[in-house]
């Protein structure tokens, strides 16, 4: 009874205080592909990825209702990074579904015009604005829906103590007409959010938090660029207003935080103390956990101190630098571990798709297709004879031998490479018994077993690393090596490892792939994610380096394709593979029968 | 005869016009529906020669093209193909998506090709030798070649080479004005919406939206349908089947276009 008071009590002062509006809630998922493609066509960076950004407190002023409420303090604010455009995981401010819909492809068009020089966030995304509704004037009546709606949800500016109420009337005036605000009153607190503008890059404030004495551009930009603290504290107090009710997302909490910012860890006791002070409950635990250790051990080496090493032996690889345009020589080392494992046979629950795929890939092996004109064949060639004929009549020379239409066993002439990721991402759990390393396992023995029925040359080969020196290189299955016990105790034995420095495992693969004198040559990447490894290998980088190496295969005669087993991968993609040169498998459990099915849609005449 | 509308995009109709007076074979490639066909029947007018042209298939064969002996009243026949037509009465023969023919297609065009411009009639014991008005001109997409199909180096080699890419705003301003007399306003504003679409090459689309297609969105528009009706028919839906890649599209066409 009590509880459901509490809930009643909390849904009737929520829905006083918050613009929440769950029936017309509009989610990012749902939107990824479309704003993706609506951010490159009205002009932003091709190679920009769509993520949701992560809950901030932010210290501004909150309304009477939503200090009740005890809401309005953790929001999800939109903002660049570096190769991010960050948005909300969902957006229900507004009542009617199709304006956050346009909430979200606003904040994209705002994005594609929003140009960081440095410039206060007020003044930024006033210039962005303008530009934006310069080059689309068509925007303006759905801009105006925007702004009418939006300042409905703000204070007004009377009920203000008045230093609140100037910056609150400036920001009115900047949305009303963008470019109009050229000063901004100075204010102790920042301001409410802005739902329609981009917050300042979350790095530039972490960067000059974390210096202790700021130069004078940094303190600028901590003071003056950051209205809102970036420090992703949760006060439970505050939280549950004044009765209790369960909601998912106030349970993030403190523990949680630690081990996603760092930042704050090396930031002096202060601020770590107050947040302490605020929880119920400070509980302490060794963490044993070596995975969540080596990752922080990893994190913590220093950026960029080996970044120009240049190695000396082994398999060495460049790597593509997109910042300066031209390849790192010799920046990757390729290693190839070879770790004999038992011999082992098929496991017994995968025989039955087993058998059944290899029965459908025997037909692409046997498939036959006419060809007329042969000196001997099945059946006479009709269209042959009757010019003949007519030759003949003419009085023209004509060969006595009659042709025939034959339907010889076309030689398939090709070579596939499977090449998995097997990076400790693979390690999480793809449904309740499975892990995603397990799904991955499976395939590959399925898939091996499929083609070859195919009869085509196959490879397999997994990969993952720990930095640009140390790309290790799984060889399960060479070109030539019979199928067998061995190969399937190499699949069986896979472990996760470390990271995906995806660049150097595809220009490897496409080396063995060129060895080949196949005249078809096929690279499967099966993948979790995005290209990341410790030494400054992620996002923009890693995604042009990975794209450099794909391109380099296609000239080499190489057709790349992906199949991607996470749908959060879904929008760089295209941008990497093309749009028809990648998969996304939306049910894992799938992966083992339709990885052999994709490759015989691939290869088929 | 009034000449076929044509709007250059720099020296194309010069570079032609040489290659033909010196006798040499002319490869057009390009984009689908960027004016290449207009351009070549723009340019037989100009020069005053007939045009045979042929729009290759994957069941196109050489005799397709050359010709073949035909049973009539119990005589038998030759008929000349378009290429042998155009070689005997002088003209330009334009091949349109070359790389989708047959490989023996190639056998037969490669002598043309060159300096021997000649023709040989294999069935009829003939060696055409092709007039000084005889010009072969072939065209292809880059974009959509097959992993099997391309255009062989030693065809390719034989060719004085053009490449048209999507004209540039101003030019393709007055080409949907000329083409389907739209106002100046929404000509510019889908030829945004055009330029917007072709930032998704080769990422969310194979192809983007051509000329041709502007200019069908130009025609419906001005027929009186609604405009986001007329662009979803024309281009949108046009260019895309996932349900996904539209709906990113049909906000584009509100973006530029307006509700």
């Amino acid at each position: 009874m009590e509880t459901w008071a509490g809930a009643l009590w909390d849904r009737w002062v929520r829905h006083l205080a918050e613009a929440h509006h769950p029936q017309a809630e509009i989610r990012l998922e749902s939107l990824r592909r479309p704003l993706s493609v609506f951010f490159r066509g009205v002009g932003g960076e091709a190679g920009r990825r769509f993520a949701v950004a992560e809950r901030r407190i932010h210290e501004g002023r909150r309304t009477w209702r939503e200090r009740l409420a005890g809401t309005g303090r953790l929001t999800e604010l939109p903002h660049l990074t570096a190769d991010e455009l960050r948005l909300p995981a969902a957006i229900a401010h507004f009542p009617k579904r199709p304006l956050n819909r346009d909430l979200y492809f606003w904040l994209a068009l705002l994005a594609a015009h929003f140009v960081p020089n440095g410039e206060p966030w007020w003044l930024a995304n006033q210039r962005a604005t303008a530009v934006a509704l310069a080059r689309y004037p068509a925007w303006q009546e759905r801009y105006d829906r925007l702004v009418a709606a939006s300042l409905a949800l703000r204070p007004l500016p009377h009920q203000l103590p008045p230093v609140d109420a100037a910056v609150e009337e400036a920001i009115r005036a900047a949305l009303r007409a963008p470019g109009s605000v050229r000063t901004f009153p100075a204010s102790p607190r920042p301001p409410r959010p802005v739902m329609l503008w981009l917050m300042p890059q979350e790095t530039d404030a972490a960067a000059a938090r974390r210096r202790p004495p700021p130069t004078a551009k940094d303190g600028a930009s901590s003071s003056a660029a950051a209205p809102i603290q970036t420090e992703a504290t949760e006060d439970p107090g505050s939280q549950h207003g004044m009765l209790l009710a369960f909601r998912a997302e106030s349970l993030l909490c403190w523990a949680e935080y630690v081990r996603v910012d760092r930042s704050l860890e090396d930031a002096e006791g202060d601020e770590a103390g107050r947040a302490a002070a605020q929880l119920e409950r400070l509980a302490l635990a060794e963490d044993s956990d070596p995975v969540a250790s080596r990752v922080r051990m990893d994190l913590e080496r220093p950026p960029a101190a080996d970044a120009d090493e240049r190695l000396r032996e082994g398999i060495l690889l460049p790597e593509w630098d997109y910042r300066r345009g031209q390849y790192r020589p010799d920046h990757c080392r390729i290693d190839l571990p070879r770790d004999e494992a038992m011999p082992a046979p098929l496991p017994g629950q995968l025989r039955p798709l087993t058998q059944r795929l290899r029965a459908e890939l025997e037909r692409i092996r046997s498939e036959r297709r006419p060809q007329a004109g042969q000196p001997e064949g099945d059946a006479l060639d009709l269209d042959d004879w009757v010019r003949r004929h007519a030759e003949l009549r003419s009085g023209c020379p004509v060969s006595a031998q009659p042709r025939y239409i034959d339907t010889p066993r076309t030689a398939r002439d090709l070579s596939c490479l499977l090449l998995a990721d097997v990076s400790l991402s693979t390690d999480a759990h793809a449904d309740d018994a499975h892990r995603v390393i397990d799904v991955i396992r499976d395939a590959l023995l399925v898939f091996t077993e499929a083609i070859e029925a195919a009869g085509d040359a196959l490879a397999v080969a997994a990969f993952s690393s720990l930095g640009h020196a140390h790309v290790r290189y799984h060889r399960l299955k060479d070109f030539g090596e019979r199928n067998g016990p061995a190969v399937r105790g190499r699949i069986l034995a896979l472990r996760p490892g470390d990271y995906t420095r995806l660049g150097a495992a595809i220009r490897h693969a496409a080396d063995r792939l060129a060895a080949t004198a196949s005249r078809q040559k096929l690279l499967l990447v099966l993948t979790d994610g995005k290209p990341h490894d410790i030494d400054h290998y992620d996002g923009r980088y890693g995604i042009e380096d990975t794209r450099r190496a794909l391109f380099e295969c296609r000239r080499r005669g190489i057709r790349p394709f992906c199949v991607a087993i996470d749908r959060e991968a879904a929008d760089v993609l295209p941008y990497l593979f093309g749009h028809d040169g990648h998969v996304v498998v939306q049910r894992l459990g799938e992966l083992a029968a339709r990885l052999p099915r994709l490759y015989a849609e691939l290869t088929q005449p | 005869m009034t000449l076929p509308a044509y709007e250059p995009a720099s020296d194309e109709v010069e570079l032609f016009e040489h290659a033909w007076r010196n006798r040499l074979p002319v490869l057009i490639k390009g984009p689908t529906g960027v004016g290449k066909t207009r351009f070549v029947t723009h340019m037989a007018a100009r020069l005053g020669l007939p045009l045979f042209s042929v729009a290759c298939h994957d069941d196109l064969t050489a005799a397709d093209l050359v010709g073949r002996h035909l049973v009539q009243n119990g005589q038998t026949v030759w008929q000349d193909g378009p290429l042998t037509r155009a070689v005997r009465e002088g003209g330009i023969c334009y091949l349109d998506e070359i790389v989708e023919a047959r490989k023996d297609v190639t056998v037969v065009i490669h002598p043309l090709a060159d300096h021997r411009r000649t023709l040989p009639l294999e069935r009829t014991g003939e060696l055409l030798a092709a007039p000084p008005e005889f010009m072969l001109v072939v065209s292809y997409n880059p974009g959509y070649q097959n992993f099997l199909k391309g255009l062989k180096p030693s065809t390719r080699q034989r060719f004085v080479a053009l490449r048209f890419g999507f004209p540039d705003e101003a030019r393709e301003i007055r080409i949907l004005q000329r083409e389907t007399g739209c106002d100046a306003l929404l000509a510019r504003r889908l030829v945004a919406l055009g330029n917007a679409i072709r930032r998704l090459d080769g990422v969310d689309l194979e192809e983007v939206a051509s000329t041709r297609l502007l200019v069908y969105a130009a025609l419906l528009i001005r027929g009186g349908l609604p405009v986001l009706a007329a662009c979803r028919a024309a281009l949108v839906e046009a260019l895309s089947d996932d349900a996904e890649v539209t709906a990113g599209l049909e906000e584009l066409v509100r973006t530029v276009l307006g509700e």
